[in-house]
């Protein structure tokens, strides 16, 4: 059912094209966006979730911004403009920031103020959640007024899409030193689009337009962030007209939207990031023979999956790293070919199979319980008995996270989001070094790779690094620690009212253009 | 009396104890880790232990409750581990919304229930009769969950009169309440009805009817207030329990009330939000059973509280 | 009391629901057409039709046939929570009742603290210790219903422990535990029997609420519960999903609410009403 995937495409070129033919914007109107979550607390230092922090950056922008179509360049300036990478110490990385921008209590965004945020993040004693992911920057220097030296422990290539990261935000020093960092959330003040007039929690976040924005006063007068965990809620509240904006819509009622325009709803799908696999424990019984879990890739129908289960939005995955991410290939693509799985297992001594089981935590992904159990089926047919176990959210991550001595899991249905876009934190954990506690649940290790990730992660030379990552991707779809199954679908649904509202690959509202929406009507 | 207010409200604290001790050992045995669910999928295990330990997580669990206990008694219930606010000022925040619904529920169901169950009980064995109690029955038995999603399905998507979910307006207050509502309708309709039955037969009420007084003077003035105490039991075990089927309710329609907030607290493993949940709905509970105790002293003279 | 309980409508209604849903329950893996656990993605949330009496699921998979599965662990979960809640609470109950003073004022005032919890929230706290699931469900309902038998047959104890014929029966030698067993169980029997009656009911909505909520019975199990917060997404589309579940769990705790209330009736004058208060 491609034919849907043209639609869609049809319907976003015609009503951009639409949106050129010379409808000019209008100011005014207030966006209200219903979320699947309630943001737990307004400061993306201590916030998570990546829908929440989206809303956050409306007001704290980033440094860096990672382009929302997932095309090239992957990483779009923000408030710093250039960047580039010292030539004499390449664990130096320079970046020149954005000029007469000031946060919304009046403070001046210069060198000082980055460099105050960063520690911020990185310092032990604020206890941000996010800290480990920036903890390879070591110190930052002023150097100028508008310019700031990034020092890392080691040469990181992937520095500038680290640093668009959505836990980091610019927030005004002032304001920060003024609350003190577990209050600042009460009253924060950046220089993004909109500012901040109140949290309610359960109920709503409102913003307003930040009238001295650096890129033009916006044309939303305010926006209305309302949280509504129940889906069918959601959707009604969207027909209903309640809200302009719904996150995550199940494949069925986008399909609805699309085939039904006369309920004035349009389907926004952004490009894939999150990985979507069932990871084996290679440290376990049959999943140690490659033969097995290459076996298991092959009697699995992905496209199957894709086409009935998520209406062809999204395509099956054939490389540890999602097509939107920097360097990606198609490295290898298991086709649907029960005849060979069968072929493998006998060769590697289980001509009838085995048992396992597997676990999951239902509820976290797009249709998991439907994936988890047609997956079940499929291996059923080449004799592999599947024992699902459903886990509490908590529970089936307390699960994951247990060394090798003390697990018992074979096999787990989880997924990778890739919010930087970049191999770094796509194919970083495929290393010894992230196991558990770490992320690598498949408790995999390969020598080879693990030089790779070094080598790539001090590469200079940008095409030189996709040469390395190229490699990797290869080696690990061959080695298979998993059951490739897709890359997770993003949808959304606006009303018509809604022009030029952009949502980014990384699943947040793209802070630059968020400047540039408008309401019709 | 004043000695049987003292050892009511001496039992309330020991309920309030109880209830910590309870909701602190249990929470110790629960898998999951409120550290590694709220990290970042990146995080090392230095981070999480940090973490863990700025929440105080890392200390024998006897520490834990002496500390907890200590703060309690400076009416500090804690800090929300997922939003960083004090828990009390969580629970302030949905605590209203959750007594609106409750309120807006008993009142609903109050007012049909005594009604139907006044009218059946003065004509038993009717036809009317029959009808109310198997609606009753009806209402006693519906699923809370499934009765709401059908009312969202037919007031919400079909018909498109009412909001399907959230708060802030009368509106979004109608179906909720109204869930909720049914159910106990129906309990104090079989309720009334049974003592209306019991006190109708009483000797007095043949007195006052052979007095010549009208029937609705009979009703009203002498057997209702004997039918209340049986009443006003029930009344007291059915607000308990609202606090409870308000958290079923509150996940169907979005209503940001306490129920659902603990049933998020849990899936999160916020602890301090599980304890300090845990301990409002205990004493709120424990509260309305001595009102309605005190009650009793009041509509019914012959009970005294030594 | 049996021939009162013929002449009942109520309870010949109640019982031959409940017959009916049994014996369904027990034969269905017999006539059964479809695989209750064969997931069909072709087939996904198909309304009713001839093929599918009352259409298919999420995943495709008949929904008459998985209603009728359900049944079974609906049933299950109903008598298995009383059953604990029972053997439990009336264990108590008689314990404190014998043993009385501050032993058995400790005990009532525990039991206390549990009756503080409304069922369903002291049913999740357990299900958060033990993990959701079927039998941690089981267990989690079971304690909610224990204060219930523990305050029943302590009461009666209590008005029956001072009576005379029990005096009579020690000076004869009886020990404590046949004087239990012969003499005071039996005058309980009545209100137990018409309280678990009831108490299946209840245990079945808060054992299928749990499944809501996603704290019971997990899939791919049938639960009742369960398949209805799985359908609420489709709740648009397809809300014949959410209907006939909740429709079953209707009409189990309908029958059993029936046979209580008749029950009820037919016991009166045995019955002596215990005050939950005393």
């Amino acid at each position: 059912m491609s034919w849907l995937k043209i639609v869609v495409t049809l319907c976003l070129t015609a009503s951009l094209g639409l949106g050129a033919l010379g409808e000019a914007p209008r100011y005014g109107g207030t966006l209200i966006i219903g979320l699947g979550t309630d943001i737990p607390i307004f400061d993306a230092v201590y916030c998570s979730g990546i829908p929440n922090l989206g809303i956050i950056h409306l007001v704290s922008q980033g440094l860096t911004v990672i382009n929302p179509t997932g095309g090239e360049p992957k990483v779009l300036p923000g408030l710093a403009v250039a960047w580039e990478q010292s030539s004499d110490d390449p664990r130096v990385w320079i970046f020149h920031l954005r000029q007469g921008v000031k946060f919304h209590d009046g403070t001046p965004f210069n060198a000082e103020a980055v460099k105050f945020n960063i520690e911020r993040m990185i310092d032990p004693a604020t206890g941000a959640l996010a800290r480990s992911s920036f903890a390879m920057i070591q110190a930052v220097e002023v150097v100028d007024e508008y310019t700031v030296k990034i020092i890392t422990d080691v040469p990181f290539a992937a520095l500038p899409a680290q640093l668009a990261y959505a836990p980091l935000a610019m927030d005004s020093p002032t304001q920060v030193q003024k609350l003190g960092n577990k209050n600042y959330y009460t009253d924060p003040k950046g220089t993004g689009p909109f500012k901040f007039v109140h949290h309610i929690r359960g109920q709503e976040v409102l913003l307003v337009a930040n009238e001295e924005y650096w890129d033009g006063r916006p044309y939303l007068d305010a926006i209305r962030v309302k949280p509504i965990p129940d889906t069918a809620s959601r959707l009604m509240a969207l027909e209903a007209g309640d809200i302009h904006v719904a996150y995550h819509v199940p494949p069925r009622d986008a399909k609805r939207y699309i085939e039904h325009p006369e309920l004035g709803i349009t389907v926004l799908t952004p490009p894939p990031q999150r990985r979507m696999f069932i990871g084996l424990n290679v440290q376990w019984g049959p999943f140690k023979d490659v033969r097995v879990r290459q076996a298991l890739n092959y009697a699995v129908d992905k496209e199957a999956i894709v086409e009935n289960i998520f209406m062809g939005l999204t395509k099956p995955m054939d490389s540890p790293l999602p097509p939107t991410s920097l360097c990606y290939v198609p490295a290898k693509y298991y086709e649907y070919n029960p005849g060979e799985a069968k072929r493998l297992l006998a060769e590697a001594g289980y001509p009838d199979g085995f048992e396992v089981t597997l676990y999951y935590g239902p509820g976290r992904y797009l249709l998991d319980t439907e994936v988890v159990e047609a997956v079940q089926a499929y291996l059923a047919q080449v004799g592999i008995k599947v024992k699902v176990v459903p886990l509490e959210w908590a529970a089936f991550q307390a699960k994951l996270r247990k060394s090798l001595e003390e697990t018992d899991v074979q096999m787990f249905f989880i997924g990778w989001g890739l919010p930087t876009l970049d191999p770094e934190l796509g194919i970083g954990p495929f290393s010894k070094n992230a196991w558990p506690p770490g992320l690598n649940s498949m408790f995999y290790f390969n020598p080879e790779v693990e030089e790779l990730i070094v080598q790539q992660r001090a590469a200079t030379d940008p095409s030189q690094r996709c040469q390395i990552v190229r490699k990797i991707q290869e080696l690990v779809m061959e080695d298979a620690p998993f059951i490739a199954l897709y890359y997770e679908p993003q949808i959304h649904a606006v009303r018509n009212e809604v022009r030029d509202l952009v949502i980014s690959v990384t699943e947040q509202i793209d802070e630059l253009r968020i400047r540039y929406t408008w309401l019709e009507k | 009396m004043l000695g049987y207010l003292v050892n009511r409200l001496l039992f309330t604290v020991f309920v309030a104890l109880g209830i910590s001790f309870f909701a602190f050992v249990l929470l110790h045995f629960i898998p999951g880790d409120p550290a590694q669910l709220l990290a970042d999928q990146w995080a090392t295990k230095e981070h999480i232990e940090a973490l863990r330990k700025q929440w105080g997580l890392d200390k024998p669990l006897f520490t834990q409750f002496a500390i907890f206990m200590m703060n309690l008694c400076r009416g500090n219930l804690g800090t929300s581990i997922a939003s960083g606010r004090p828990v009390a000022q969580e629970i302030v925040a949905r605590l209203p919304n959750t007594m609106i619904l409750a309120l807006a529920g008993t009142l609903i169901g109050v007012v049909s229930g005594l009604g139907a169950g006044i009218l059946s009980g003065c004509r038993p064995y009717s036809l009317q009769d029959e009808l109310t109690m198997f609606l009753a029955l009806f209402g006693v038995s519906l699923p809370p969950f499934w009765f709401g999603l059908m009312l969202m399905w037919l007031f919400a998507v079909k018909w498109r009169v009412l909001p399907s979910s959230g708060a802030g307006t009368l509106a979004h207050l109608v179906l909720p309440a109204f869930t909720l509502g049914i159910g106990i309708a129906a309990v104090i309709a079989r309720q009334t009805r049974a003592s209306m039955l019991d006190v109708l037969r009483q000797p007095y009420i043949v007195t006052a009817y052979a007095k010549g007084l009208k029937e609705s003077v009979v009703v009203c003035q002498h057997a209702l207030r004997n039918a209340l105490i049986p009443i006003i039991t029930v009344t007291g075990l059915i607000f308990g329990r609202l606090l409870g089927g308000s958290v079923v309710v509150e996940t169907v329609f979005g209503w940001p009330g306490l129920g659902r907030f603990l049933v998020e607290a849990i899936f999160t493993r916020d602890y301090p939000v599980i304890r300090g949940a845990l301990l409002i709905f205990g004493l709120t509970f424990a509260f309305v059973n001595l009102i309605v105790d005190l009650t009793y002293g009041v509509i019914d003279p012959r009970i005294k509280y030594a | 009391m049996l021939k009162k309980l013929q002449q009942d409508r109520r309870a010949i209604l109640g019982l031959l629901i409940i017959s009916l849903i049994v014996i369904f329950a027990l034969t269905v893996p017999l006539w059964r057409q479809y695989d209750p656990y064969q997931s069909d993605l072709k087939k996904i949330a198909r309304p009713p039709s001839k093929e599918h009496w009352f259409g298919t699921d999420e995943l495709g998979r008949d929904i008459f046939t998985r209603v009728f599965y359900g049944a079974r662990i609906s049933l299950t979960l109903g008598c298995v929570s009383v059953g604990i809640g029972l053997l439990t609470g009336i264990s108590i109950g008689v314990v404190a009742a014998y043993w009385g003073s501050w032993f058995d004022m400790i005990l009532m005032r525990l039991i206390d603290i549990l009756l503080a919890f409304p069922p369903i929230l002291l049913a999740i706290a357990v299900v958060s210790v033990l993990g959701p699931g079927m039998y941690n469900a089981m267990i989690a309902v079971g304690i909610s219903l224990l204060p219930f038998y523990a305050r029943l047959v302590r009461g009666s104890i209590l008005v029956v422990k001072e009576q005379s014929f029990i005096e009579a029966a020690r000076a004869v030698g009886a020990s404590d535990f046949r004087i239990i067993h012969r003499h005071i169980l039996p005058n309980c029997l009545s209100p137990i029997l018409v309280q678990s009656t009831f108490n299946i009911a209840s245990a079945l909505l808060t054992a299928s609420s749990l499944g809501f909520l996603g704290l019971g019975a997990q899939p791919p199990l049938p639960e009742w519960g369960t398949m209805l917060s799985r359908g609420r997404t489709y709740l648009r589309v397809a809300p014949h999903i959410t209907v006939f579940p909740g429709m079953a769990i209707f009409l189990v705790v309908l029958a059993f609410n029936l046979l209580g209330d008749s029950l009820r009736d037919a016991l009166d004058p045995y019955m002596r009403k215990i005050r939950p208060k005393e």
